[in-house]
């Protein structure tokens, strides 16, 4: 809708359609027989800026300046960077809402709008979800444009660029895809841009509504994009040729596509020596397969193998499980699912009841449970060996899926013994093949093999060896000089 | 993913839960023993993980053993009588050890083998003894304090002593058949001794004194022909044998030398056993090798003599030799190509074998056996001489 061009139906208007908000602040000052108005929410704006700046310059205004309208006569006045013109009463609506002062002036149908945003982040903070040891430590936050400056000061190449997209009727939140632009093919960008385009929904309130509007495609519990919180990861993600979306207020962006061994990666990957990021990855992989299998394994060779397991271990399980009134997928089942209660338990807790779940979870569940014989102790072992190696993946979905999985692997088991274990290892693997992102097979780079990109997936290489990005990610291949080494030896 | 849930449903729904069993539904066997009364046989199971009820812990992994046995006209229905007895069903998927008593291997061991040889639920490679003076059922009864239940002593007894003794040769159940079954060749089985009190070492008690009253010792080797014991072979025998085939790469022997003696020790003994036709007459060379270090010296030896080393030396091959044709004697006596001499004649020469096939047993005296043996002396020893004569 247009504007009016007088300052009371404007304001008269305004009322109207935010149900007289008590937090609308609007003033008309009369300067050179022509009055000027101005309308801002003090819930977003910030007062002093609005007194010391716009306040001042209106009121100092010189008339004998040489401008032949008011209107240009204000807008080349004022003391701020970010001045706009707007002409309907959408823009307008958008522009206090985001902590913009709107100036309006009679028989004018134009109205200027400045920014006079109060803060309401919190600063630049260390990381809280994904901690490491050395490494940037900032983490992004809530304000939209404070997340791009921490990709931007890192890469300082005109092609690195920002695409905008506002989603959400009711949130009109800014989307940024953000990528570098002969790193990563068009196409995958035009084709992020066209599904957020799509998106029409009334509020985007986090990244996590993108993520799942954008992953509608396929159902499957393993996550498709990456979830961070670290500038620097996302900034390495970026160089290798993936995209970046970044949505307003929300502290984490999503990277993809993402491929399942990027999960055994951490962002401390990059800084520290690569034979031992090489075994600290190898040894995520080992926990991936530990925490999906171990229960599962344990009772098919409990209750239906038992000639697998070697003469002396079987005599002292058997002796161990004496007694037990329950079998043992019911056993395990039940210890698991304790550990799930704890584990729910433990995140949403507030710090102060911490100490004292760890004493019911530690103590009375573990110690009391083998002592009053419900369960036996190798099923403590298998469930805490199992849970432990499970949180060794910095993604809370990966953790999510592993478990889902595993209940199958379970449930797999306990009826089928080695060979229903097999058979779900078998859709496991199928399913985790039929996956894909931009184009992207979930399992790449073991299959499809390619064999340049291994030197990046569970193992890394050193940097002087790992010359080129990512084939599945990119064509533009080169990272590192051909003749670094010659150049320096 | 319909047909994935469909396909699982199918899965789950059409095979059931069809070897279903909780560990702690089993016995656990890890022994069985073979010995004949009369015309019953009576087999014995050692079950193993019955939890020490006498432990203060309820969780304790300790375990107390319990021998059950039963009696009926074949192995198996003496098996089944056991069934009525143990509380749970055995579990024979992990029994390692088997001893079958000196009176039934007399009569011969073909049912044994061919019980085991078709019974699906046991593993074919548990050990095979045979009890020598006592019933093979108390020999599973003997407890040892070093090892949690009898059956895991001997088996460990038997890895171990094969290693080092040169007496023992392990033999396992698979072994056993192929040996059994193939033409040409018999078999050898080692004894299992009982010293000490019987009635005291089937107690708890055996576990608590210092000096048990009772263990076993494994012992020589048992000759078969076919499939029944037809003589006992003694130290020097068994060590013979077990030469000739191979079976040991460590041994010791002990040369009098001077009034004193020279005892040495080889690591690495090898032999090598090669058939010859030679106008259609069978002919056998056994090559013996390795290396040997003296490990103990006593009396006047000049070490640093080499013509002493050498005289030694010639000694050593001498007595080996001479323990070889004891064994070769042996078999010669009993009629029993223990060797598997007729196996490698087969091999090389079938027709010529398949002639002489059916008299081949009576026959081994006619074959002409060539016995060689070099055994070298390694590093000599550390210290020259006896200390006896370093002291002088």
């Amino acid at each position: 809708m247009k504007l009016d061009n007088s300052i009371e139906k404007i304001f008269e208007e305004l009322n109207k359609m935010n149900g007289n908000s008590s937090d609308i602040v609007t003033r008309i000052i009369e300067k050179s027989n022509r009055k000027i108005g101005y309308i801002y929410l003090e819930s977003v704006s910030s007062d002093d800026k609005i007194s010391n700046f716009l306040n001042k310059a209106i009121v100092n205004m010189n008339k004998k300046k040489p401008f032949d309208s008011f209107y240009d006569l204000i807008q080349n006045s004022i003391f701020n960077s970010k001045v706009k013109s707007i002409e309907t009463y959408e823009d307008m609506y958008y522009h206090l809402a985001s902590g913009f002062t709107v100036i309006v002036i009679d028989k004018c149908d134009k109205a200027i709008v400045v920014e006079t945003r109060q803060k309401l982040d919190r600063g630049v903070t260390e990381s809280t979800s994904e901690t490491i040891t050395r490494g940037p430590k900032d983490s992004f936050t809530e304000n939209h444009n404070m997340n791009l400056g921490l990709i931007r000061k890192r890469i300082k190449d005109p092609n690195l660029w920002y695409e905008e997209v506002k989603v959400g009727r009711r949130t009109k939140s800014k989307v940024t895809v953000a990528y570098i632009k002969d790193i990563v093919p068009n196409y995958k960008v035009r084709k992020i841009l066209d599904e957020l385009n799509k998106i029409d929904i009334d509020a985007v309130i986090d990244t996590g509504y993108i993520r799942e509007l954008l992953e509608k495609e396929q159902k499957s519990v393993f996550p498709k994009v990456i979830s961070t919180e670290r500038p620097d990861f996302a900034c390495t993600s970026l160089l290798n040729g993936k995209i970046v979306i970044l949505v307003e207020n929300s502290p984490f962006v999503i990277i993809l596509p993402a491929v399942l061994t990027d999960f055994f990666h951490s962002p401390e990957d990059n800084y520290q020596k690569p034979l031992n990021v090489s075994f600290s990855r190898i040894l995520r992989g080992i926990c991936f397969f530990l925490a999906l299998l171990t229960p599962a394994i344990y009772i098919a060779l409990m209750t239906f193998n038992q000639e697998i397991i070697p003469d002396q271990l079987l005599i002292s399980l058997a002796i161990q499980r004496d007694g037990v009134p329950f079998p043992s997928a019911i056993e395990v089942l039940l210890f698991v699912l304790t550990f799930e209660v704890l584990r729910e338990a433990d995140i949403h807790s507030p710090s102060f009841s911490g100490s004292a779940m760890n004493v019911v979870g530690a103590l009375i569940l573990g110690d009391a449970a083998v002592a009053a014989g419900i369960v036996s102790p190798i099923v403590i072992i298998i469930v805490a060996a199992t849970s432990i190696s499970e949180l060794v993946f910095y993604d809370v979905d990966v953790i999510d899926a592993i478990r889902e999985w595993r209940l199958l692997f379970i449930i797999a088991a306990t009826f089928m013994g080695l060979i229903g274990f097999v058979a779900i290892f078998i859709i496991f693997i199928a399913k985790l093949t039929s996956l894909e992102c931009l184009g992207t097979p979930y399992l790449t780079p073991f299959s499809p093999l390619n064999i340049r990109s291994l030197k990046d997936s569970i193992i890394r290489v050193s940097r002087k060896k790992l010359k080129e990005r990512p084939e599945y990610l990119t064509k533009n291949l080169k990272r590192l000089d051909d003749n670094y080494e010659e150049s320096n030896s | 993913m319909k047909k994935v849930i469909l396909s699982l449903i199918l899965l789950f729904c059409l095979t059931g839960c069809w070897n279903y069993k909780e560990l702690n539904d089993y016995s656990i066997v890890s022994g069985v023993a073979i010995d004949k009364k009369g015309n019953e046989y009576e087999t014995s199971v050692l079950i193993s993980n019955s939890p020490k009820t006498n432990s203060s812990e309820s969780n304790s992994s300790q375990s107390q053993v319990v021998v059950y046995s039963g009696k009926g006209n074949s192995i198996f229905s003496a098996l089944k009588q056991i069934g009525l007895i143990s509380p749970k069903e055995l579990y024979f998927g992990s029994f390692s050890i088997l001893v079958i008593s000196e009176n039934v291997a007399k009569e011969g061991i073909d049912s044994a083998i061919d019980f085991f040889v078709r019974y699906p639920n046991a593993r074919k490679n548990f050990y095979v003894v045979l009890s020598k003076g006592t019933s093979a059922k108390d020999t599973l009864k003997i407890m040892t304090p070093l090892s949690s239940f009898p059956s895991q002593k001997i088996t460990d007894n038997v890895e171990s002593t094969t290693e080092l003794q040169g007496i023992i040769s392990s033999i396992n159940f698979n072994d056993l058949l192929s040996t059994i079954l193939s033409d040409g060749s018999e078999a050898t089985i080692n004894c299992i001794e009982i010293e000490g009190d019987e009635e005291k070492g089937s107690s708890q008690e055996n576990l608590e004194s210092s000096e048990p009253e009772a263990y076993t010792k494994l012992g020589n080797l048992g000759i078969f022909k076919n499939y029944t014991l037809v003589d006992w072979a003694n130290r020097d025998e068994s060590l013979g044998i077990n030469m000739i085939n191979g079976k040991i790469s460590e041994m010791f022997l002990d040369i009098e030398y001077n009034e004193g003696y020279v005892v040495i020790d080889s690591t690495s003994f090898s032999s090598e056993v090669n058939v010859k036709l030679k106008d259609n007459k069978p002919f056998v060379s056994i090559d013996l090798s390795g290396e040997a270090r003296i490990i103990e010296v006593k009396g006047d030896i000049d070490l640093k003599d080499s013509k002493v080393i050498e005289e030694l030396q010639k000694k050593a091959n001498k007595k080996i030799k001479k323990r070889v044709n004891q064994a070769i004697e042996l078999a010669i006596k009993n009629k029993t190509d223990i060797f598997g001499f007729g196996q490698k004649f087969y091999q090389e020469y079938p027709k010529y074998f398949k002639s002489v096939k059916d008299e081949w047993n009576n026959n081994l005296d006619k074959i002409e056996i060539n016995v060689k043996s070099d055994l070298m002396f390694k590093n000599k020893v550390s210290s020259k001489n006896s200390l006896e004569e370093i002291n002088d």
